[in-house]
């Protein structure tokens, strides 16, 4: 059996990058990222004794990292729904491509909670069973959400090729 | 196969959620379905659109120190917490033991008569008295004092 600091620091190793990269692009700066990272670990460490009975950790963490990021804009009284920093303010390397461009533009105008589903499985690679943990909710939901999202955004994109055609 | 069956298994599909077996049955029925096939490619590539979209390369973080920081304060934390709770138990034992000093001072007192005690009833009343009483060490004492004395 793993040591605790051995058992942290292997959670560490494997999930930083994508937690930091999940929480960066849901925050205003590089520094509240990895202030709010600092935070998930912080509170990884306080429940150490979940350890042996978390079965998904990576849904674990990540449902830990969302945690705080939803402290961190309620802190700041800050409405800022979760993820549309990062719409707003990425450049555009979609021009180049203009479907690109108009995902992108759907993906935006997708209800935060079908979006925040769909960028967990999408951008994180997260199962279903592993969303549902994350957002506490049950699996059905997810199936349901993730199936309106990509409902939504097919109609959005297939609307501009039937009024060119 | 109903439509919204074919399309949730579709859909499950082109979000990489489908298991193999019902995969390999779907594409069977997709090749004998060109209608199903067209509806396939364009939620396909819904998906594989949104997926180019939201994937962008993750930054790199360096932050070993810091972890190794957090779990050595935690269990500094841990460690502070177990000797407060043992300092506390001492203390609290320390009070009580002031608050009831009765027991002992009745042995204090009676020495000579508890000493007095034939060695048999001594040793039944030694047994009745709890391990770690004081009581009871100290019959324990006057018997072993008692049996010194008998054998000069």
């Amino acid at each position: 059996m793993q040591s605790e600091p051995a058992a942290i620091e292997q959670l560490y190793r494997q999930h930083s990058v994508e937690l930091y990269s999940y929480l960066a692009r849901r925050c205003p700066d590089t520094a509240t990222a990895g202030d709010l990272l600092q935070e998930t670990f912080l509170q990884v460490v306080r429940q150490t004794d979940q350890l042996p009975t978390v079965t998904m950790p990576r849904a674990w963490l990540f449902g830990i990292a969302r945690h705080m990021l939803a402290r961190h804009y309620r802190r700041q009284r800050d409405p800022l729904p979760v993820a549309q920093t990062w719409y707003e303010s990425t450049p555009e390397p979609a021009a180049k491509d203009d479907r690109l461009a108009a995902m992108r533009e759907a993906i935006r105008n997708l209800p935060a909670e079908l979006r925040d589903t769909l960028e967990l499985r999408l951008e994180q690679e997260l199962s279903y069973e592993e969303i549902a943990h994350v957002l506490d909710i049950p699996l059905g939901t997810v199936r349901s959400r993730l199936h309106n999202a990509v409902r939504q955004l097919r109609g959005t994109m297939t609307k501009p090729e039937e009024t060119n055609s | 196969m109903k439509p919204d069956i074919l399309e949730r298994l579709l859909m499950d599909r082109a979000l990489g959620s489908l298991n193999p077996d019902a995969e390999v049955l779907l594409a069977d029925y997709l090749a004998n379905d060109p209608a199903a096939a067209v509806q396939a490619r364009e939620l396909q590539e819904t998906v594989h659109l949104a997926t180019e979209v939201m994937r962008r390369p993750a930054p790199v973080v360096e932050m070993p120190t810091q972890i190794h920081q957090l779990v050595w304060r935690r269990r500094a934390e841990r460690l502070l917490a177990l000797a407060a709770s043992f300092i506390i138990g001492v203390g609290l034992t320390a009070l009580l033991i002031r608050a009831n000093p009765r027991q002992e001072n009745v042995a204090a007192v009676n020495p000579p008569t508890i000493a007095k005690i034939q060695p048999a009833l001594m040793k039944s009343q030694i047994e009745s008295l709890p391990f770690w009483s004081n009581q009871r060490i100290y019959l324990l004492a006057s018997a072993a004092a008692n049996s010194k004395e008998n054998v000069q």
